[in-house]
């Protein structure tokens, strides 16, 4: 079976290895960024094929690695999950080309299955991220 | 020569008139022989001659003559006029009035009674005795009739003559005159008068009462008398205008009374002139304004340091009041403060709902309240709140609004923090809580699908779950005290429980329990506090805690901490330096109001309620001690706590 690497952007290192836990218990392969600075080194590093990213980052704002990751050649592709525990978070995150949005505090069974449909979009979402991200 | 003898009570004029054109009248009475009337008549005629006869006739008052039983015998035509008919000669007795009455104009008097009746009777002049007649037509006129006995040669009598005066006019300006009299006596202003060299002629009740001088004494006196030193110039120039026939009015003053106080006057002044139109002298109207002039500092002096706006509107809702506080934040003139001016220092955004509101309550008479935004020369400068209520007049008509601006900036500042609050509260509460529940569920989907092979692969994680649920949750409790703390401080029942303790103890406690959450930092300690200290230990813990727990959090690339404790004979001392990413100076004094949190670089933000400065403060305050911070942005901060050695003393 295939093993997916999933990217952790948090700097709140409790819930980085909760979920880290959570998901390597459930098979997938995790790795944890702390730091913005330290996303660029991991993507480099390893095929990374979903970003789970907190929107409040120490003097970072999420909204905007989300946007620039979009953004990026080599990582416009890359199924981003933003966290937030701010209420009116969802929209803006959206707004920057994330694929979902999870709300603080959240339930595994929701935050698992969004995962799972952002790795394995069906073929009416894969071809609308398709159009969604061509170039131009 | 003709002699005609007469004998008459005349007003000094008339007297002169008649003797003018009758210089042979003697007016010693005779001793008369008997006549009868018409003899009487007859020998008038005779003796008046042709020319005496016409100037009877044509003088131009009224006489008549009677013989000695009452019957009219002559009359001239001033007599019919006053009457308003002709008697019959030798048939009407005494008078020729249709009816006489006594003086109060309602008593029918008989002929019988009347001063020509009474004169033919006794032999002597009546001439003070006013009758009112009435004439056909009806109307009345008072009469003051003067007749006078006639005696022939031989000293009998021998009729009478009789002149009526009209006096009606004259009564009817003594009417007037004693109404105007009872005025000036009952006015509440001083009415006096002077001559044009300043000589008080007349001083009324009330003039009396305000300056405290009586009618007698200020009589005949310069009304310098009571112009107080600086102001005698005032004299000359009221003076000059009146020569001029000018009147002054409502000319604000003062008088010295009788006791030396200065009174306050509003004073009218007018020439009085004589027939000529010549002005001999100056009637003055002295309000006493005193009153009126505390009442007036009074509102004055409110509305101006009231700490509120005030306004009022007219009718149709146009500003015609504004107080120095509005004009003050507003920076409009008051001229341009008028009608819907003053809605030129209410922020563009604002305008339209202010309007709107006000026109609503308006046109149903209702209390109207509103907030807008004010600016000072384009810039925004405060937030107001306005209240108003219809206002009447003494009639109970509606008269327009009133109402006051209150500044609610600071209000609407701490509002706003609030909100900031919340939201920040939420969200502080909601991590915490994000990890315990997801630790609970990633424990509970370790225990359904345990097995002895997971379980013991499991066991770290297990372990790593609990030890950061137990973490968060202490952060939670710490949290929702914190919150407690800032209810119970607001609501003034934050209580202390003091007793005597070892400071350096509770310091070397707190110092390891935070030592515990960072390995990054170490916190280098100075303790050189001896004795005992007397206050709540919980409390001085929780300001301890809270202040080094500061420290780690915002210095987050510096590996130590330094804090010092000690004392001497009159304080204790803490300090608590870090080398993190400091404060600005603006910052500094805020730092400990509630709500406010340091933002770091690029709005770096570092989780905390920003409530816990606010809390240490009010602990340290209520120990009697200081709280203060010196810092630089960049270069770290020191916080200093002082005490009073024995702060009992303090609380």
């Amino acid at each position: 079976m295939e093993t997916h690497n999933i990217l952790i952007v948090d700097d709140d290192l409790d819930i980085s290895f909760m979920l880290k836990m959570m998901l390597e218990y459930k098979g997938y392969s995790v790795s944890i960024a702390e730091r913005v600075e330290q996303v660029p080194d991991i993507l480099r590093s390893k095929p990374i094929n979903l970003v789970i990213m907190d929107m409040l980052l120490s003097g970072v704002n999420g909204v905007d690695v989300c946007k620039s990751l979009k953004e990026g050649k080599d990582t416009a592709m890359i199924p981003i999950i933003m966290i937030s525990a701010h209420p009116f978070a969802k929209e803006s995150c959206l707004e920057a080309g994330a694929n979902d949005f999870i709300s603080k505090p959240f339930e595994m069974a929701d935050i698992l299955s969004k995962i799972s449909r952002a790795i394995h979009p069906s073929s009416a979402e894969k071809a609308k991220n398709q159009k969604f991200n061509l170039p131009g | 020569m003709p002699v005609l003898l007469l004998y008459i009570g005349l007003a000094e004029d008339d007297l002169l008139l008649t003797n003018n054109l009758m210089p042979d009248i003697s007016l010693t009475p005779p001793p008369s022989p008997s006549y009868n009337g018409e003899k009487i008549a007859n020998h008038f005629s005779f003796a008046l001659g042709s020319l005496g006869r016409d100037v009877f006739e044509n003088i131009p008052a009224a006489l008549y003559t009677c013989d000695t039983a009452g019957r009219i015998t002559m009359y001239n035509k001033a007599a019919v006029e006053l009457w308003g008919r002709a008697p019959q000669i030798g048939k009407d007795l005494w008078c020729g009035s249709w009816k006489i009455f006594h003086p109060d104009g309602i008593t029918l008097m008989d002929f019988e009674d009347c001063p020509m009746a009474i004169t033919l009777r006794e032999a002597r002049p009546v001439n003070d005795q006013e009758i009112v007649i009435q004439r056909p037509d009806g109307s009345f006129r008072n009469i003051q009739p003067n007749p006078v006995p006639l005696f022939d040669e031989e000293g009998n009598l021998k009729g009478a003559l009789n002149m009526l005066v009209d006096i009606t006019d004259r009564k009817s300006a003594d009417e007037k005159i004693a109404i105007l009299a009872a005025i000036v006596r009952s006015s509440d202003d001083a009415i006096v008068s002077k001559s044009l060299d300043g000589v008080v002629t007349s001083w009324n009740a009330a003039a009396e009462r305000i300056f405290g001088y009586k009618a007698e004494e200020m009589i005949g006196q310069l009304i310098t008398k009571i112009i107080p030193e600086n102001r005698l110039q005032e004299e000359p120039n009221l003076l000059g205008k009146l020569k001029n026939g000018e009147r002054v009015e409502h000319f604000e003053t003062q008088r010295r009374t009788r006791d030396g106080r200065l009174k306050d006057i509003s004073l009218s002044v007018s020439p009085i002139k004589d027939k000529s139109a010549r002005v001999i002298g100056a009637s003055k109207i002295a309000r006493d304004v005193t009153e009126q002039k505390i009442n007036e500092l009074m509102l004055k002096t409110i509305s101006s340091v009231s700490p509120v706006g005030l306004w009022m509107t007219d009718t149709t809702g146009n500003n015609i009041f504004v107080n120095d506080t509005w004009l003050s934040w507003t920076g409009i003139p008051l001229e341009n403060q008028k009608g819907a001016g003053w809605m030129d220092a209410v922020m563009p955004e604002d305008k339209a709902a202010a309007y709107e509101k006000f026109n609503m309550a308006l046109l149903g008479r209702e209390n109207y309240s509103t907030k807008f935004r004010i600016h000072k020369n384009g810039e925004q400068v405060r937030w107001c709140f306005t209240e108003g209520s219809p206002y009447f007049d003494r009639n109970g008509e509606f008269a327009g609004y009133a109402g006051s601006v209150t500044d609610i900036t600071e209000m609407k500042k701490l509002e706003d923090r609030k909100d900031d609050f919340i939201k920040m509260a939420s969200h502080e509460l909601k991590t915490p809580i994000t990890s315990i529940k997801g630790y609970v569920q990633l424990l509970q989907a370790i225990y359904e699908e345990m097995n002895e092979e997971k379980f013991k692969n499991s066991r770290q994680t297990v372990k790593t779950s609990l030890h950061t649920i137990s973490k968060q949750v202490n952060k939670l409790t710490r949290l929702v005290s914190e919150l407690l703390d800032l209810s119970r401080i607001e609501s003034g029942r934050l209580d202390l429980h003091k007793k005597e303790f070892d400071l350096g103890d509770l310091v070397e406690e707190t110092v390891q329990d935070v030592q515990l959450t960072t390995a990054r930092h170490a916190i280098i300690v100075h303790n050189d506090f001896e004795g005992m200290f007397y206050g709540d230990r919980d409390r001085i813990g929780q300001v301890l805690t809270n202040l080094l727990a500061n420290a780690v959090k915002y210095s987050p690339d510096a590996d130590h901490i330094e804090m010092t404790v000690n004392n001497d004979g009159n304080t204790s001392v803490v300090k608590i330096r870090d080398f993190g990413i400091g404060i600005d100076p603006e910052d500094q004094p805020r730092i400990f109001e509630r709500f406010y949190r340091v933002e770091g670089k690029s709005e770096q933000t570092f989780p905390g309620f920003g409530i816990g400065l606010f809390i240490a403060r009010e602990i340290v305050q209520r120990h009697g001690g200081t709280i203060s911070v010196e810092s630089k942005k960049g270069n770290g901060s020191v916080f200093t706590i002082v005490f009073p050695s024995d702060q009992r003393r303090q609380s």
